[in-house]
């Protein structure tokens, strides 16, 4: 047995669970200080722990839903956020918490007041922050085993594809078809998913875009008919706290299932919500 | 024939045309394409992004059929 998990052995204890079993447990300070002695990152001490059957303290409620495997495959990817606005702000919580490995979050923009009434990033004290970097600060109040790395910049041409070399899974938490458009063919170059998400009102969607498909052009690619096409709905409905805070999850939990190759994933299938109406609809795009 | 409508996001402002039932039911002549309808309930092309016809993608020039659930979806770009 290695020195390291000599040392992850000795901070393990017995743990009665939710469901009344005892499973073997680690606490959040002791991952902490087995990475400061070992001079490696939490995530990694994470990993290794949970490769010995013991638990992290803060994974132990995902159990069984997630498994001990399934939170190693979580801990070792790496999911893109572009926009850290409405969708993305629930988006990147979720996934920290959840135990992500590395996040890339992409944002150029700062937050102002406007932003207050539905970005869960967003106070009245980091107002002008930029929301990539103030990302990174509250994952790490959160979940300092996820490693956040913080881009202040927009995705607007394809030569930025290296940001995005090693990413498993990117998610599109835009506000504007250009960009949303760009962000899906670096994704086909990748060949990897994109899961795309939008809210206008009370309503939202969320679609899975594997390399290949035809969905994102289908929704934002211009019809070039003559005549200019009307603005988006947001713009007309406005974008209150409560569709990101519901398609954000479901964007997540496709994310989730790609990871873990989990259940199936309809190609080209769009889930539009409509919380008003209180109905959930699905189309063939 | 009787067409199932449903006006999604700031569309729905034209769900109050009198030719929709408030469970928004249509009685229309047969052989009407989308585009057809549309026009008659008075709604710019230009705000139409997506239709659906019973649940699959379609287009203006589709034909709507008996029975058929048609959804029509503005651009929605928010994040």
């Amino acid at each position: 047995m290695s020195d390291l998990m000599t040392d992850i052995e000795l901070k393990a204890h017995k743990w009665k669970n939710h469901m009344g079993n005892y499973v073997r447990a680690i606490s959040d300070m002791d991952l902490n200080h087995i990475a400061e002695i070992r001079h490696q990152t939490i995530r990694e001490i994470c990993i290794q722990s949970l490769k010995m059957g013991i638990t992290p303290l803060r994974y132990l409620r995902n159990s069984p839903s997630i498994s001990i495997e399934d939170q190693i495959i979580l801990g070792e990817s790496e999911v893109a956020v572009v926009g850290a606005g409405g969708l993305g702000g629930h988006v990147i919580q979720l996934l920290c918490r959840l135990g992500i490995g590395r996040l890339l979050v992409c944002d150029p923009d700062t937050f102002d007041q406007t932003n207050l009434n539905r970005q869960s990033l967003c106070f009245t004290h980091n107002q002008g922050m930029f929301k990539a970097e103030e990302a990174v600060r509250q994952c790490a109040l959160i979940n300092p085993a996820v490693e956040v790395k913080a881009h202040v910049l927009s995705i607007t041409h394809s030569g930025q594809i290296a940001l995005f070399s090693h990413t498993n899974v990117v998610i599109d938490a835009l506000d504007n078809a250009k960009d949303r458009l760009i962000l899906s063919s670096i994704s086909k170059d990748l060949g990897i998913p994109m899961v795309h998400g939008a809210v206008a009102g009370f309503e939202g969607r969320v679609m899975t875009h594997f390399p290949g498909d035809t969905g994102m052009n289908t929704l934002y690619s211009s019809e070039k008919e003559g005549c200019a096409e009307s603005p988006g709905a947001e713009h007309v409905l406005g974008t209150p706290a409560l569709a990101p805070a519901l398609i954000a999850p479901f964007q997540v939990m496709a994310t989730v299932k790609i990871l873990l190759n989990r259940g199936d994933m309809k190609h080209n299938c769009l889930l539009h919500v409509d919380l008003e109406k209180m109905s959930m609809n699905s189309f063939m795009v | 024939m009787r067409v199932e409508l449903r006006l999604f996001a700031s569309l729905g402002k034209y769900a109050s045309h009198p030719m929709i039932s408030t469970e928004g039911i249509m009685d229309l002549p047969s052989l009407i394409t989308v585009g057809d309808l549309v026009d008659r309930l008075g709604i710019p092309r230009q705000e139409i992004k997506l239709i659906f016809l019973n649940g699959v993608h379609a287009h203006l020039d589709s034909k709507v059929n008996e029975n058929d659930r048609l959804g029509l979806f503005p651009p929605i770009g928010g994040g």
